[in-house]
């Protein structure tokens, strides 16, 4: 098994949803896709941080659906209201784990951890390449980063499946408080 | 000396209830043993944890005895990414520290994320006292706040409620805010109403609680577990934020994380990671988008550090998984409730006298224990719960803290088992307690202080004859000690 095939099966054990896309351009359609079936009320259907600028660009130009990215510099503030009023958050991130079927976000000026957080819908997208084998590997890697550029983010979120509880009746129910739906868009290179 | 709270009342009323209380026997009974088959069968499927597992037991031992050079060391990390620090001594500093910084921040609304360590200092009742709403945003720990009660489990707080009495509490705090109340007593339904209206406090709260499952010294990180987002609410949205975290949370360095960082989820819930794992370094860097402005740590001592150098050290590396607390037969039966603890099961029976020097609930290592073993085998950090659970009943009639009656009583029956002799001799008075009592095969009863026994339990009788009194009649060359 791939370590792409590895994260697959360990992401959906977590209850997380995967895409495999070959090109960019198909992005748009999806997202809309999804934001489309689950429904939406308000101006900002779309809220994205942490992508690349070909990416975010592919997908404010090819959606009908209004996105916003945040980017640095951004008011604070009025991404907060965008993001807790939206349906999808869509971001990068900095790496992800086979073993544990898990992605890891940073708190930067670049990359926000909100549209993880707020929208009840949440899609990481992803290259094969960022995925580590272990997680445990991948915190070195991240260690060793840190050291090197002498700087740690201040936030870091780990999310391994979307939001869960079992505390009523130990009935497992998803999206508490953050996603109930989250998806990982692997992008072939 | 640490302040634990504690049920003061005694432990038979506490029993009975627990006992009598099914909705929260069949919860608990069902949570606990899901939990322990998910953590057996992810440690079955993943042979490699175990070397990591054993890695982490002997770095977080090492880090408990390195401990107060380990905390100056996260604290002068903390301190250079920007964070304040300050040391709690007991309870009643931490909460005048947290209020101190709560009023200063002139908050209003304070949201909280799961901590054991709030519970144990009573934070919520002292801020609303103070004039400061808190508001508890893990869902069982909400539910148990609105019905004013502590939790029943350290994972699963509310499981002694099922979803009508839920519903119930949902439908009141809903008329309370003049707000729409759960469609139906559903599970999603209850879950969902309970989204709509934390959302709206998480957006406008001041300031946020937390407590936190490691600290790393190295490098100034505070590492938070959940499985609901909570945390990340609370990390994330509002201006000031107070981490409240017992010293023993320490680890040395990154690379103890590393060993030890999946060993809650996995040994609690079975899985590779819960499904949040946040990491916070410091305030919010100024081009972030998210992150408070302020950010506080309070370590807090509350009787543990006098463990330190004795022969209970290793109660500090607890991880608060919960695996003993899943295996425990005695907790199976009768959930958190009945130990009067903020910190039940075989944990919570060694911990909750230890850190009060055996002032608080001092008769539950006696109590709730049936020696079986079966935490020891559970716990990831190998602590010897069943020794200390031997050693603290051994201290407390050592320092004479049993009653009166009760020290005579054992004291009289191990004086009979101590020989062959006066065991056969209380066989034959047992057998004749039997017969004037008239219950021939199952006991239901005892006279005097052995009656509480048979309070919750039946007992075979004596045998008309035991074996020892059969052997020496049919093997007269046998090896029959006289
Ligand atoms: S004593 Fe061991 S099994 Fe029990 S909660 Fe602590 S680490 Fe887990």
């Amino acid at each position: 098994m791939t370590v792409g095939q590895q994260f697959e099966q360990k992401w959906q054990e977590n209850s997380g949803k995967i895409i495999r896309i070959r090109q960019i351009a198909e992005l748009p359609g999806f997202l809309e896709g999804i934001v489309r079936s689950y429904g939406h009320h308000g101006n900002m259907p779309i809220v994205m941080a942490g992508l690349p600028k070909t990416w975010s660009d592919a997908i404010s130009q090819g959606s009908a659906q209004a996105a916003y990215l945040w980017a640095e510099g951004g008011d604070k503030e009025r991404f907060r209201q965008y993001c807790e009023g939206s349906t999808l958050g869509v971001t990068g991130c900095a790496w992800a784990a086979a073993d544990a079927g898990s992605v890891s976000l940073y708190s930067d000026s670049e990359q926000s951890l909100l549209p993880s957080l707020l929208p009840p819908i949440h899609a990481v997208i992803l290259k094969e390449s960022q995925i580590a084998e272990t997680f445990q590997s991948g915190l070195q890697a991240m260690y060793q980063h840190a050291k090197e550029t002498h700087f740690w983010p201040s936030l870091i979120k780990v999310i391994a499946g979307p939001s869960m509880t079992a505390d009523i009746e130990g009935q497992l129910i998803l999206g508490v408080h953050g996603p109930q739906d989250v998806y990982a868009v692997i992008v072939e290179e | 000396m640490g302040q634990l709270p504690f049920d003061p009342r005694p432990w038979p009323i506490r029993r009975n209830q627990a006992l009598q209380d099914q909705t929260m026997r069949h919860t608990i009974g069902f949570v606990t043993r899901r939990f322990a088959l998910a953590k057996r069968d992810v440690y079955r499927k993943n042979p490699a944890i175990e070397a990591s597992r054993q890695a982490a037991v002997g770095q977080k031992r090492q880090a408990i005895r390195d401990m107060p050079r380990l905390l100056e060391q996260f604290r002068a990390q903390v301190e250079e990414h920007g964070a304040q620090t300050y040391m709690a001594a007991g309870a009643h500093d931490a909460i005048a520290i947290a209020l101190r910084i709560a009023r200063q921040a002139q908050a209003k609304l304070v949201i909280k994320s799961k901590s054991m360590v709030t519970e144990e200092i009573e934070l919520n009742q002292a801020f609303e006292s103070a004039g400061i709403v808190v508001r508890e945003t893990d869902l069982g720990e909400y539910i148990i706040q609105l019905a004013r009660e502590k939790p029943s489990h350290i994972l699963a707080p509310a499981a002694h409620r099922n979803r009508h009495q839920i519903d119930e509490l949902f439908h009141h705090d809903a008329s309370q805010q003049g707000i729409q109340p759960p469609v139906s007593d559903e599970i999603a339904e209850l879950t969902h109403y309970a989204r709509f209206r934390l959302r709206q406090e998480f957006l406008r709260a001041d300031m946020g609680v937390t407590g936190g499952n490691f600290l790393v010294a190295e490098t100034g990180t505070l590492v938070l577990i959940t499985n609901e987002g909570n945390a990340d609410m609370v990390t994330s949205l509002p201006r000031v934020l107070v981490s409240i975290v017992g010293v023993e949370k320490i680890v040395r360095d990154w690379s103890s994380l590393v060993q030890i960082i999946q060993q809650p989820a996995m040994s609690g819930i079975g899985r590779h990671l819960s499904s949040y794992t946040t990491m916070v370094h410091g305030p919010r860097q100024s081009a972030s988008a998210e992150g408070p402005d302020e950010w506080h740590v309070i370590l807090l001592d509350n009787g543990r550090k006098a463990l330190l150098g004795t022969e209970f050290e290793d109660v500090l590396s607890c991880i608060r998984c919960g695996a003993c607390l899943n295996v425990c037969p005695v907790f199976r039966e009768v959930g958190g409730h009945a130990y009067g603890s903020v910190y039940p099961g075989p944990i919570g029976i060694v911990e909750t006298p230890l850190l009060t020097d055996l002032q608080v609930l001092p008769e539950i290592p006696s109590t709730l224990c049936t020696l079986c073993h079966a935490c020891l085998e559970a716990c990831p950090m190998d602590i010897e719960l069943p020794h200390h659970i031997v050693a603290l009943r051994r201290l407390k009639a050592k320092r004479r803290l049993n009653a009166r009656r009760l020290d005579w009583t054992m004291r009289t029956w191990a004086r009979f088992w101590q020989t062959p002799q006066g065991y056969r001799r209380s066989v034959q008075i047992a057998r004749l307690a039997q017969r004037v009592s008239r219950q021939p095969r199952i006991l239901h009863s005892a006279p005097g202080l052995f009656g509480g026994w048979f309070e919750t339990r039946d007992m075979p009788a004596v045998a008309a004859e035991t074996f020892h009194e059969w052997w020496p009649k049919h093997h007269h060359t046998g090896a029959s000690e006289k």
